[in-house]
């Protein structure tokens, strides 16, 4: 049984004179048989993390542990991985038998022992019938499930993944997600997988940890950092479409604390005392577009022209240009703006304060 | 209408690249079927021209290969006639020093190719996927190969291998072949490398395969198109050479086919055109060859930006 | 996130401490790869050139070498020897003369070859076979086919053209050796322009032309506003390669001519050549290689003003 533990671990690149510092001491732990997803945008620092604990690339502080193993100074080829890339990386001059059981060949297998476990795995993976072609003679999604193949006939310790989907088209992805979770179970070993694409995180993943700026923000499972999304940024970053931002002031006094954007006025349910500090402070307030309400205009909401629609089927998108900018909200199905004026209606219930500063969540 | 014609002409023929300007004022309201016609005549008229300078010295050469030599020495013919007809001339090539210059081209020549390969392998390797100061420097460093000139580094190479014992052999003109098939081998490889994408090794990597298993089961088999351009320009400098060899190798047992036929013709012993003429062939067959299947490396080779 | 403490001191790093080198591993396996290039240089290039500086003070009699300490005197007497600059001014209507011939066939070549829809692939393997003959097989079908008995150029150019003699030996003639000469090595060397220039062309993408076709421009107009810009670039390059190499050039004129008739052929090379092995003065032929090697430099520099290599280096 093994984890991964990721401490303080820090990869600072030296470009000249300029230190550039792409991963700045994260901590992670990574269960056995857990499968946790790096999100964030790029140049975050994701795929850097990701390099250190394959042993691509060396960490320039802290420690990276396989169970009580401590594999930083390990090169890559004795860390027992698996690790499948974005550019698919298959062999171009072998089959696909072959690429499957390259990794078996330099651990100096028999032949009859490499073949038989390349066969055992394409059932797994339902490649069965493509083992004799040729890599370029697949498709991307086919070709990503050789790939996988090529990792898992090798029985690793820990799986790794760096943005294996974001070459392939959506339908491919859906197709090939269930297949990557299916693999890594039946493995059972910790699982770190590297994406941009936050629906790959939250659909596949046990826990979440996003990623900026050489970060971690959040480490959560997905409905976690979704509903309470620790900073600005995953509040930003998770969720389509992404959370609409206002600068807001605090204001206490009679009757409750009061949130005031611009000149108007909302009434915060009861809090703990988490605003306390932030008496007649400013503050950033985050409103998800599905807890925005869009009415005719008569009850004081956000005056809004509509600009356009984007119908989804089940529901809509519907874009307004208001005195604090575009806004996006979802609406009904059935809803067509036709570029009337309306009034958007906040629900303080589901607005989520930051501190503007730190963009640390406050309520 | 005949100078409308001509002024189609011209504008198709600069395309041709004949250096002259056609203004193309005189194209305006002409039917596109006029000017492509002529535009194809040009072209075609450029192919047949190109293959008969091309072909007819190696025609001649072949067809002279198969005289007698009283037949060459009767004068120009288009044929070999009937009793004019022979095949011994090639005898040539195995017998006496022609046979003995060609073993020693040949020697050369592979030598040159094989080591070419191998250092500007590793080299390209090491410019391509590790990262190590002075890159820039070695830049400047390898181009100037270029400017190696046979003539002024053979001068002080003549007393040098002298000196330690190089001169007359084999190897020491190999040596001096692979160095000026350096800068465009190396750079070739190094940016033929560039191209394969770093994950092909890297996964090899993950899966347990030291640097240099890597190295040999996945750069080197996707490497083949720049291996076989750098061995096809090793063999061209190799085969062609005539200064090195003329100065390098001075004796009679050691030198290659291109010094040594001139010294038999320039001693007058006795060879013929004839002769000449079939050991020319020997050396152009391998060439056309060459030209005929492996031109898409010979251009893939150049098309590598600068060199 | 912070919730593990307490960091095990882990003895880590058996053998070489690499990363406590003042180079890390990567950097010496770096050196290694290119080493052999630079031995290579360094015996080829380096060593001879500065021993050709060093000898070029001497007085050096090729048979007997007993070295004598001359200072510049092998220098002063290039400097005064009528022949050098003779020679000198031959190389360079050659290097200029077999330049522009290349160029403008080359460019020719290529142009037609790109376009050739039909027989391309024999039509150009007949073009690059050229290239990939042997100097010497040029040579000698020269020599055979200018020949006074039984040479087809020959009887063409006298009895077809009237140009020269019958019973005249052009290659032997003054006024057409070293036109001959340019001839004969274009008949090679054009074909370096065209594999030059062909590479660019077929890495033109189609949609560029069709762009320009959709907006009406005709094909003098698509070659001078696509297809030039960029040659330009290459054919800087290749004339530059060219220009040095044929300056340089030994081969062909000592495999035909020798330098013959009297002066007429001799280059800057050549007469180095003779200086050295039939002159049998080491000393001076050294001083002219150094002199060459001054101008190669020269022309290195143009080389790398015209394009930066530093610039390729990146990624």
């Amino acid at each position: 049984m093994v984890d991964v533990r990721i401490r303080d671990m820090s990869r600072v690149f030296q470009d000249g004179d300029d230190e550039i510092t792409a991963v700045d001491g994260i901590d992670l732990t990574i269960e056995d048989g857990e499968f946790v997803t790096l999100v964030g945008p790029s140049g975050c620092g994701k795929t850097t993390t990701l390099r250190c604990v394959a042993g691509l690339d060396k960490p320039t502080g802290g420690t990276i542990e396989f169970g009580d193993r401590d594999v930083t100074e390990l090169p890559v080829q004795q860390r027992d991985i698996a690790l499948l890339f974005q550019d698919i990386a298959l062999y171009p001059h072998m089959s696909v038998r072959d690429n499957m059981a390259y990794g078996l060949k330099i651990a100096g297998l028999s032949k009859e022992e490499r073949y038989r476990r390349v066969e055992e795995a394409a059932s797994l993976l339902q490649i069965t019938d493509q083992l004799d072609k040729s890599p370029a003679a697949l498709s991307g999604g086919q070709q990503q499930r050789v790939a996988l193949g090529r990792s898992i006939v090798r029985d690793p310790t820990v799986f790794l993944f760096d943005e294996p989907m974001s070459d392939l088209d959506a339908k491919l992805k859906r197709d090939l997600r269930p297949v990557v979770q299916q693999v890594t179970r039946e493995i059972g070993c910790p699982v770190l997988y590297v994406t941009h694409d936050q629906e790959e995180a939250m659909t596949m993943s046990d826990r979440i940890a996003v990623m900026n700026d050489g970060h971690l923000e959040q480490v959560g499972g997905p409905k976690e950092v979704y509903t309470d999304p620790a900073t600005e940024f995953v509040s930003g970053f998770i969720g389509q479409p992404t959370t609409q931002f206002f600068d807001g002031r605090v204001r206490g006094g009679d009757g409750g604390t009061h949130l005031e954007i611009e000149e108007y006025d909302f009434a915060l349910p009861g809090t703990n005392g988490e605003l306390d500090g932030y008496a007649s402070e400013s503050i950033r307030v985050g409103v998800r577009p599905q807890n925005i309400g869009v009415d005719d205009g008569s009850k004081g909401g956000i005056p809004a022209e509509h600009v356009l629609d984007e119908p989804l089927g089940d529901e809509t998108h519907s874009f307004f240009e208001t005195e604090f900018g575009e806004i996006v909200v979802v609406t009904g199905p059935d809803f067509e703006g036709g570029q009337r004026e309306y009034g958007l209606v906040l629900d303080p219930e589901h607005a989520k304060l930051f501190d503007p500063d730190s963009g640390v969540r406050v309520a | 209408m005949s100078s409308e014609t001509a002024g189609t002409a011209s504008t198709a023929g600069s395309e041709g690249g004949d250096g002259s300007t056609g203004d193309s004022g005189g194209l305006l309201g002409r039917g596109f079927e006029t000017d492509d016609r002529v535009y194809r005549a040009l072209l075609y008229a450029s192919a047949a021209i190109f293959l008969l300078f091309g072909l007819f010295p190696v025609y001649w050469m072949a067809q002279n290969s198969l005289k007698t030599r009283e037949a060459i020495l009767d004068g120009v013919s288009w044929f070999p006639s009937a009793e004019g007809f022979t095949l011994s001339n090639y005898a040539v090539l195995t017998s006496g020093d022609i046979q003995l210059y060609f073993f020693n081209t040949l020697v050369v020549t592979m030598g040159t190719v094989i080591l070419t390969v191998v250092v500007s392998l590793i080299a390209g390797y090491g410019l391509a996927r590790l990262s190590f100061p002075y890159k820039e420097g070695f830049a400047r460093f390898l181009l100037f190969g270029y400017m190696f000139s046979p003539i002024v580094l053979g001068l002080p190479l003549y007393l040098i291998w002298q000196e330690i014992g190089l001169l007359n052999s084999r190897v020491g003109l190999i040596i001096a072949l692979t160095a000026i098939s350096m800068p465009f081998s190396v750079w070739l490889m190094w940016k033929y490398i560039q191209t394969i994408p770093e994950a092909m090794e890297e996964s090899a990597w993950v899966v347990g395969a030291s640097r240099w298993e890597g190295f040999r089961d996945v750069i080197i088999p996707q490497t083949q198109p720049a291996i076989i351009a750098s061995a096809l320009f090793a063999f061209a400098l190799a085969w062609n050479d005539f200064t090195f060899a003329q100065i390098l190798l001075p004796s009679n047992e050691a030198t290659t086919f291109a010094p040594g036929i001139l010294r038999q013709i320039t001693q007058g012993y006795d060879i013929a055109w004839n002769d000449i003429m079939a050991a020319s062939m020997a050396m152009t067959i391998p060439p056309l060859l060459f030209a005929y299947f492996l031109q898409s490396y010979l251009l893939q080779g150049f098309q590598i930006r600068s060199l | 996130m912070a919730g593990e403490t307490l960091e095990p001191e882990s003895g880590r790093t058996i053998g070489i401490p690499w990363n406590r080198l003042p180079f890390d591993s990567e950097t010496a396996q770096g050196f290694a790869t290119v080493l052999p290039v630079i031995l290579l240089y360094l015996v080829i290039a380096v060593a001879p050139v500065t021993f050709a500086l060093y000898a070029s003070f001497y007085s050096i009699p090729l048979m007997n070498p007993t070295w004598e300490f001359v200072g510049l005197q092998n220098y002063l007497e290039v400097l005064r020897l009528d022949r050098f600059w003779a020679s000198l001014w031959r190389g360079v209507v050659y290097m200029v003369g077999s330049t522009l011939f290349q160029l403008v066939v080359g460019l020719w070549m290529a142009l037609a070859l790109n376009r050739l829809d039909r027989g391309q692939k024999i039509v150009t393997a007949v073009v690059f076979s050229a290239y990939l003959v042997p100097i010497i097989v040029v040579s000698l079908l020269g020599l055979f086919m200018f020949d006074t008995f039984t040479g087809v150029l020959h009887v063409i150019g006298s009895d077809w053209f009237g140009l020269w003699g019958t019973e005249e030996f052009v290659l032997g003639n003054q006024d057409w050796a070293m036109g001959l000469l340019i001839l004969l090595g274009s008949w090679k060397y054009s074909v370096f322009i065209a594999i030059f220039t062909l590479a660019q062309l077929t890495a033109i993408p189609s949609r560029f032309y069709e762009a320009s076709k959709v907006c009406g421009a005709n094909k003098w107009e698509m070659f001078r506003d696509i297809t030039l810009p960029r040659l330009k670039g290459v054919l800087l390059v290749a004339v530059l390669l060219r220009s040095i190499f044929m300056f340089n050039k030994f081969d062909i004129f000592w495999q035909t001519t020798q330098g013959g008739p009297g002066y007429a052929t001799t280059t800057l090379p050549v007469l180095t050549y003779r200086e050295t092995f039939i002159g049998g003065s080491y000393g001076v032929g050294n001083a002219m290689a150094i002199i060459m090697f001054l101008f190669l430099a020269a022309a290195a520099l143009m080389y790398f003003r015209a394009f930066d290599p530093s610039e390729e280096v990146q990624t």
